[in-house]
């Protein structure tokens, strides 16, 4: 009872003085003079907190996770993770998976994005349970009937069709909308503003000949918005222009907002950084515009490979060459040629996109990166140790990395990548005022995102012309960082006369996971010739190398055999501020920060070593992981 | 011709055809049996109709589909009378996933009522637990920057003002009324994990997290408590929901199982012990 009373003399208090505040209001509004130099006092708040508008906190998750209802998971072994399931394990939830054991996350992540197949949503759950919308069409029956022979051939025939379908072959709609509503209303359900974000998305699966051309689709909207389409896939089109004019329709129609995010150039056989569109027809300023406005973003690492950069176009970078997927598309149907190459890596976009600015007026590769896995178990895991697969005939299993994972049509078996090729990659990070639908997607909007191949490392990156090289060090060094220049996926125009960008990173450890062994910055620019260039620098190395000429390796504390290492190597934070010596005012230029951890046993050595098995000779069995921040761009005027 | 005959699969299929006529013979005498055609079904396959195509069928339609409603029918009363749905794969998997299905949908049926989501949310309470709110001072002893950080902390501990004495890290070093959830994020796993057990009031360490060693000073450590049910009874009966169709299919099992005796005669020893615990 005392306390109570004594709570309330406060209280009091304060609505005491908040009277007597307005009244002093009232009376200076007589003075015009008097009135500006309160309110001036009024606008300086002690808090040095209260109007910080920047994001603090940086969230991880997946824009990319494929659950039974993607037809292709659904036909080959997810027959129970759906959306709920999905969005239950992500946040961190413990799951049964397919192979009985139970499965779950290190950490729960912030955000998912369940984002199933457009093509024949939903299907695999409807056929097994012979939904009457399907029974009453004439291919849907036809395909429960394959599924219920049970037998592998038959199931591989209906799986094959509907896979490799190049148009609608069922026209009713009626089931699809039936599945795309049941997926929205999984995200609704499972969306925990403040605390977990659940998105509502879905893929657009376009592969012409076998090229990869996927696209995730993101929705910022809940589905009073969503549930007035029905998503637009590749058997309308297979053309990204058609993809972006239905965005545009959904945006019109609804008011709401939609991104896409392509990814897996590395297995587009040369098309997904192209110089031509669809047609053949050279690209235009109408294309670059569209691009850049529907794409802020690509996914440059999944368990299909890492695409930032590739050793053939970058020789001079020791590190390029990391989850390698070179040879062959997507459906394993054509070879690799070297010429395709320049057309499918990010770093080599991000340069191309350069030139295409000067000739377009606009950039139609400026974009950000994350990272995410393209998991078709439900399961949205990336980390070395815990790693549960591309389908769910691929859970953890003493002889799922003898398989292809993708398997060559033909006689040709030089396309494959077998079971062990395949990454526990990634996630996406995002900086965010907070974990909801609104502040994430608007963070991907303007890039202020980054990818990691796995581990939760936090990376800030800025870029101005007035960074201090003790300004890394404050306390506050993130307001300083907005307050003096941009955040990564900015913009940096008209340099001040005689000066150069300076940069301002700061990167820590994953504080469940590895030591870092350094911190580069990758510069791309176009020079007077037109010619396009790059380089790597470091920053910060670890273990006291300074900078320089090219530093000594790390080293490696890996025991393949245990699957184990010590951080006894690397530092827990890498650290630096870097001026451009190499800056011309009239050259565009791109700048983007890579994170390099010390080497840790890679997913197949924890295989080999659970299993006690064997792994072929061919298997990379150790790994350093790293992330990608978006770049900063400088653009004369 | 010469080589279809040798083909394993005619030779089936012939025995088959045989099988089947001799059958037929032998059966022609048996009582006639019947096929409704009624109202009920003529309403039936009418609303199925229109459920899918938002209009009623037309006379021929109509026609149409008791056709095809007969001819199945016949089909499926010969099969039935020739015993074709014994030990078929294909008809024992439909089956028990039918079975599957109806337990689902009772499951389902079960709407629970309020008492029974508060009691399951009692029983369960732990997954409606928060985490527990730390008011509290951090600091860091790098282990990149010192010879011996557990050392140099545990020296720390006797100074009088500690603070004065850690390392620089881009991380919060004060946390006034924040979540463990938060913290974890900061700090880690191991980190938050070892908080729990940590004396309150003043300095203590060293503690480990993946960064290095801290030394800590909890001011206040809130034991958070439980979500009212009332602020979470939705995500209460979603996981209810989720447990119960699990727990119903689980016990029907349970319950038919006690009508069948299940004789083990498998050679495999170590088989044959695992299923005699089970069974």
């Amino acid at each position: 009872m005392k306390h109570t009373y004594l709570l309330a003399i406060p209280a009091l208090l304060l609505a005491a003085c908040g009277g007597s505040e307005e009244k002093t209001a009232g009376e200076a509004s007589s003075s015009e003079d008097t009135f500006k130099s309160i309110t001036s006092e009024k606008r300086d708040s002690y808090s040095p907190y209260a109007e910080d508008k920047f994001p603090k906190d940086v969230y991880f998750g997946d824009t990319h996770l494929h659950t039974s209802y993607s037809p292709d998971a659904g036909l080959m072994g997810n027959r129970n993770i759906d959306p709920t399931e999905a969005f239950r394990f992500a946040m961190g939830k413990v799951v049964e998976a397919h192979n009985g054991m139970k499965v779950k996350l290190n950490r729960p992540l912030d955000f998912l994005v369940v984002t199933d197949h457009a093509e024949y949503f939903g299907i695999a759950p409807g056929l097994y349970d012979s939904d009457a919308d399907l029974m009453a069409t004439k291919k849907g029956k036809e395909w429960i009937g394959l599924l219920q022979e049970g037998t592998d051939e038959s199931i591989i025939k209906a799986a094959y069709e509907i896979m490799t379908g190049k148009s609608w072959e069922i026209k009713d709609k009626t089931f699809f909308n039936k599945a795309w509503l049941r997926a929205t209303d999984a995200a609704e359900k499972n969306n925990q503003p403040g605390k977990f974000t659940a998105f509502i998305g879905y893929e657009w699966t376009s592969a012409p000949s076998g090229d990869n051309l996927h696209r995730v689709v993101i929705f910022k909207d809940d589905t009073t918005k969503a549930n007035q389409v029905q998503p637009f896939s590749a058997l309308d089109s297979e053309d990204p222009e058609d993809l972006w004019a239905w965005m545009d329709n959904y945006e019109k129609k609804t008011g709401g907002e939609i991104l896409a995010i392509p990814h897996n150039g590395n297995v587009s056989n040369g098309l997904m950084f192209l110089d031509k569109d669809m047609k053949g027809k050279p690209l235009t300023p109408d294309y670059a515009k569209e691009r850049a406005r529907w794409e802020p973003l690509i996914e440059v690492s999944q368990m299909k490979g890492d695409g930032e950069a590739h050793p053939f176009l970058s020789p001079e970078d020791e590190f390029a060459d990391f989850e390698t997927w070179d040879k062959g598309n997507v459906q394993a149907s054509a070879p690799k040629k070297k010429s395709m190459l320049k057309y499918e890596y990010a770093r080599e976009a991000l340069k191309r996109g350069l030139m295409h600015e000067k000739d377009l007026g606009t950039n139609p590769f400026k974009f950000g990166m994350v990272g995410s896995t393209d998991s078709h178990t439900g399961l949205s895991t990336a980390e070395e140790d815990n790693q549960w697969g591309k389908l769910s005939i691929y859970e953890p299993s003493s002889d799922r990395t003898e398989h292809p994972i993708i398997p060559a049509q033909g006689e040709d078996k030089s396309t494959e990548i077998m079971g062990y090729g395949s990454a526990a990659s990634g996630y996406a990070a995002v900086w965010a005022t907070e974990n909801t639908r609104e502040a994430i997607f608007e963070a991907m909007q303007r890039k202020e995102v980054y990818a990691t191949t796995g581990p939760r490392i936090t990376v800030r990156f800025f870029g101005g012309w007035d960074y201090e090289n003790d300004d890394v060090y404050d306390p506050r060094y993130a307001k300083i960082g907005y307050e003096k220049g941009v955040p990564m996926g900015g913009d940096l125009s008209s340099a001040p006369k005689g000066k150069s960008p300076v940069f301002m990173v700061l990167a820590t450890k994953d504080p469940d996971g590895a030591n870092l062994d350094r911190v580069q910055i990758v510069k791309g620019w176009q020079d007077k010739e037109g010619k396009l260039h790059e380089k790597v620098i470091d920053i910060d190395l670890s273990d006291d190398r300074k900078p320089g000429a090219k530093a000594a390796s790390i080293g490696s504390t890996v025991d393949v055999k245990n699957a184990s290492y010590k951080n006894t190597i690397g530092d827990v934070q890498l650290s630096g501020v870097w001026t451009d010596p190499n800056f011309d005012s009239k050259q565009r230029a791109f700048y983007y920060v890579r994170v390099i951890e010390i080497p840790k046993p890679r997913w197949t050595a924890y295989d080999a070593n659970f299993f006690n098995i064997e792994m072929p000779k061919e298997a990379k069995m150790t790994v350093q992981d790293r992330a990608y921040t978006s770049p900063i761009w400088y653009t004369p005027k | 011709m010469k080589k279809i005959v040798k083909e394993p699969l005619f030779h089936f299929l012939l025995i088959g055809a045989i099988i089947f006529l001799v059958y037929m013979m032998v059966n022609t005498e048996q009582n006639t049996q019947e096929i409704v055609i009624d109202d009920n079904l003529v309403n039936e396959l009418a609303s199925k109709w229109e459920l899918k195509r938002n209009r009623r069928p037309t006379l021929e339609e109509m026609e149409g589909m008791i056709n095809q409603y007969v001819e199945q029918e016949v089909l499926y009363q010969e099969a039935l009378t020739m015993n074709l749905d014994h030990n078929d794969e294909i008809v024992k998997r439909r089956l028990a996933q039918k079975m599957e299905f109806i337990s689902d949908n009772m499951a389902e049926s079960l709407q629970p009522t309020l008492e029974m989501l508060e009691s399951y949310y009692e029983e369960h309470k732990d997954n409606y637990a928060k985490a527990p709110i730390y008011s509290m001072q951090v600091l860091y002893f790098s282990e990149d920057k010192r010879e011996n950080a557990s050392a140099d902390a545990l020296a720390a501990l006797n100074h009088e003002n500690p603070l004065e004495l850690g390392d620089n890290i881009s991380l919060p070093s004060n946390y006034k009324d924040e979540s463990a959830f938060k913290i974890t994020r900061d700090y880690g796993r191991v980190f938050t994990n070892a908080l729990d057990s940590l004396e309150t009031g003043k300095w203590v360490g060293p503690v480990q997290s993946g960064f290095g060693i801290h030394l800590v000073n909890i001011l206040e450590k809130k034991a958070a408590g439980y979500y009212e049910f009332d602020d979470i009874a939705e995500k209460v009966s979603t996981d209810y929901n989720f447990d119960a169709s699990n727990d119903f299919k689980q016990e029907l099992i349970a319950t038919l199982l006690k009508n069948y005796s299940i004789q083990i005669d498998v050679e495999d020893p170590s088989l044959k012990k695992e299923l005699d615990e089970k069974y």
